[in-house]
């Protein structure tokens, strides 16, 4: 049976007998305030437009379904055509071509303010609007309603200056495809978001973040300013709150038979020699992941506990501040991160 | 034994809300990917009563359903829902609450941790917490923590940060809500001897309560479940209350305590396991040369070594001896609600020296983790004879 994970809800969507299609937006047979109470049966609130219609096997609508280039058409009882699978269960696009999105997801934690939506977003925009130089895969963002080439790069601007938004609620996805010359889509990349908010309980984690029991790689973002200070004050309250941090990282994918390899990006690389205490140390250290690595179990134990619940643990070094002048500094991230 | 971990009928499931016990094929399943289409007021109000919180405002209720036989999926600890896909969070049938996910695989035991109003209640449990969970790997080789995220942010919110990251006295934080621990000797796979003391339980599931009069009063039916069940207790009892006038009376929390157990245990002692601590020893019986030795950080650093049956048992008996002249009607009443043979005392100096501005100086101290660990080892989770011992560093 022929499946995609949703990038949405984590879930596996059937696209084969039981495929749900979206409908063009001219067709319209359920009532608007049926959607508005569907949606907010979702947790989407207020919304101004209301979501397009879907039709699959058991719908009214449905007349005929059939197979073009292996892809699957399904034509409706007055002969709209329609070729947008959607995920039976929240009934967004399935942008994935596989099942598989044990390698190509990312789900970004950290405090707030560490950076977690800069992260996203400068990782973005360096690979979409900017192209890498080094190689030649072409790239772009799937969900350009949210993110087209020109607010992408306002965003992330934004967000380096400090007035981002508070999280983004989308994941972000972007496509990879072989060569630039062609089109054929290989692989979907997909960056998520969090806020502390998700975390409250289990069952939260469990609604809230249903897409990261099956990610493959945990990004958990850590301010080069906090860590600069954790060794020379000792603060047991931030080796505290990386745990519980790290704790709830892990409650996330209790509930699935992946492990997550726990990718720690220490943010506002930038900062490192201007922000005093061991800042200056860990600026040096900036070449060996080694001895980052013993740096910050002698800063936080925590980290050293947590890491067996991980299948790994890498260690890297991100400034947005400086991406604009060293593309390759993020290449390498995203690089490390995907591939 | 911990042969059967896992197994489907080796334990039973006790709802660590309503105290309700049944087998793992009662449980109830939760869609842990679905939530009901609307918010439920009704739901809103039944969680504020169990949990006693509110910051679950706007949640819409979870999906409930019954494992189907024919669901594919041979275990009783997972089961198919509607939409095909395996859910393993279990609710209780009783009272809906989302269980453990240990619930009914491991033993369960229960811990209720009472005490006067200003006894420090709420900084025993956030010491012997913090610590425990930090030192219990280096010390036992065995991992203690939270069992769910909920309890982790809950013990994170109301006692750690308040005590390790601010220096504030934390706040009266008695909750019907149970701290819920997970202990783990990992990499045992039978019951093992450790030094020479068998262990009976290398997984156990701890439900902490920490229960003050006010909760009593409140939710009598919940606080009184929960010391009826509890297989130990912590009592703190605030010494520099007590010593200074034998007058019951004076300390209302003694009569409260003697109606409370008197109501559930009837007229014998609780024969159950119980630590019963003795706070801010170092300011009464000053006039006392033995008790001074007795309560210096000096003396208390020799007896840890030799933790806690032989040194612990003699300075028990000694602080007994004392209570037993000095404070007759506590000594009275704490003799006759718990069993000589199952109770021990625990005394130690001022956990910490609250200042006007809210925060506080702590001490030193080192008997409160040993109180929690003999009575772990009363549940066989830890070894008879240990002689670890912690120490709390700011």
């Amino acid at each position: 049976m022929a499946e995609r994970r949703c990038i949405f809800c984590g879930r596996l969507a059937d696209i084969g007998m039981n495929a749900l299609f979206r409908l063009p937006p001219d067709h319209r047979r359920v009532p608007d305030d049926i959607y508005r109470r569907y949606a907010e049966s979702r947790g989407i609130y207020g919304i101004s437009t209301m979501m397009p219609d879907v039709c699959g096997r058991s719908s009214p609508d449905f007349g005929a379904m059939s197979s073009e280039d292996g892809k699957p058409v399904l034509i409706t009882k007055t002969g709209r055509i329609t070729d947008i699978l959607v995920c039976p269960s929240c009934h967004n696009e399935l942008y994935r071509d596989t099942d598989d999105a044990s390698v190509h997801t990312a789900v970004v934690f950290g405090t707030a303010g560490s950076g977690k939506t800069t992260l996203i977003l400068t990782l973005t925009e360096s690979c979409v609007t900017r192209q890498f130089s080094s190689d030649n895969h072409y790239r772009y963002i799937l969900n350009e309603e949210i993110y087209d080439g020109h607010d992408l790069t306002e965003a992330a601007h934004k967000s380096v200056a400090g007035t981002a938004p508070a999280d983004l609620r989308e994941p972000v996805a972007i496509y990879r495809v072989s060569e630039a010359s062609s089109d054929e889509k290989v692989v979907c990349d997909v960056l998520h978001d969090t806020s502390a908010g998700d975390r409250e309980d289990d069952y939260a984690v469990g609604t809230a973040l249903p897409f990261a029991s099956d990610a493959a790689h945990y990004v958990y973002c850590i301010p080069v300013d906090m860590l600069s200070k954790a060794v020379i004050f000792g603060s047991e309250s931030e080796d505290m709150l990386i745990r519980r941090d790290l704790y709830a990282m892990t409650r996330a994918f209790a509930y699935s038979d992946k492990t997550p390899v726990l990718d720690i990006v220490i943010t506002k690389f930038d900062l490192a020699e201007k922000c005093g205490g061991a800042g200056e140390d860990i600026y040096n250290m900036r070449d060996s992941e080694n001895a980052l690595k013993n740096y910050l179990y002698s800063a936080y134990p925590a980290v050293r506990e947590m890491e067996p619940f991980f299948s790994g643990m890498r260690l890297h070094t991100f400034s947005a501040a400086a991406a604009a002048e060293d593309e390759t500094a993020v290449e390498k991230l995203y690089d490390a991160l995907f591939e | 034994m911990n042969n059967n971990r896992y197994s489907e009928d080796a334990y039973e499931i006790v709802c660590p809300y309503c105290f309700k016990r049944y087998s793992n094929y009662n449980a109830l399943f939760v869609d842990y990917r679905n939530t009901a289409e609307e918010v439920y007021p009704e739901y809103e109000e039944y969680l504020k009563y169990f949990l006693g919180t509110e910051a679950y405002g706007g949640r819409k209720m979870p999906l409930y359903f019954r494992k189907r036989a024919n669901d594919g999926i041979p275990n009783v600890f997972a089961a198919g829902t509607e939409t095909d896909e395996v859910s393993y969070v279990r609710a209780c049938p009783h009272c809906c609450n989302i269980l453990p996910a240990l619930a009914g695989k491991v033993k369960t035991f229960s811990v209720v941790v009472t005490g006067s109003d200003d006894a420090e209640r709420s900084f025993y449990i956030a010491s012997v917490l913090h610590r425990l969970n930090r030192d219990m790997m280096s010390g036992f080789g065995a991992s203690f923590m939270p069992a769910d995220l909920k309890t982790a942010n809950m013990f994170f919110e109301q006692y750690e940060e308040p005590l390790y990251a601010s220096g504030l006295v934390p706040e009266a934080a008695a909750s019907i809500s149970p701290l819920v621990y997970e202990f783990n000797r990992i990499g045992a796979a039978a019951p093992e001897e450790w030094k020479g003391n068998v262990v009976t339980y290398n997984s156990a599931l701890l439900y902490i309560y920490n229960i003050d009069r006010d909760l009593c009063e409140r939710y009598p039916m919940i606080a009184y479940n929960a010391i009826a069940q509890a297989n130990g207790f912590a009592v703190i009892s605030d010494l520099a209350e007590a010593a200074p006038s034998d007058d019951p009376a004076y300390d209302p929390w003694l009569g409260y305590l003697t109606d409370t157990f008197r109501r559930i245990f009837g007229s014998s002692p609780a024969e159950r396991p119980a630590a019963l601590i003795m706070t801010k020893a170092d300011k009464v019986f000053t006039d006392d040369r033995k008790w001074t030795a007795m309560i210096k950080t000096d003396a208390a650093d020799k007896a840890e070594k030799l933790f806690p049956t032989s040194a612990y048992r003699s300075r028990s008996d000694k602080a007994e001896a004392v209570f037993r002249t000095r404070i007759p009607s506590h000594y009275s009443a704490y003799s006759a609600l718990f069993a000589k043979e199952s109770s021990m005392y625990f005394t130690e100096r001022t956990l910490f020296e609250p200042k006007d501005d809210g925060t506080a100086v702590i001490n030193d101290c080192k008997v409160t983790e040993a109180s929690f660990e003999w009575l772990l080892s009363r549940f066989s989770v830890l070894p008879e004879s240990v002689t670890k011992s912690f120490t709390i560093t700011m």
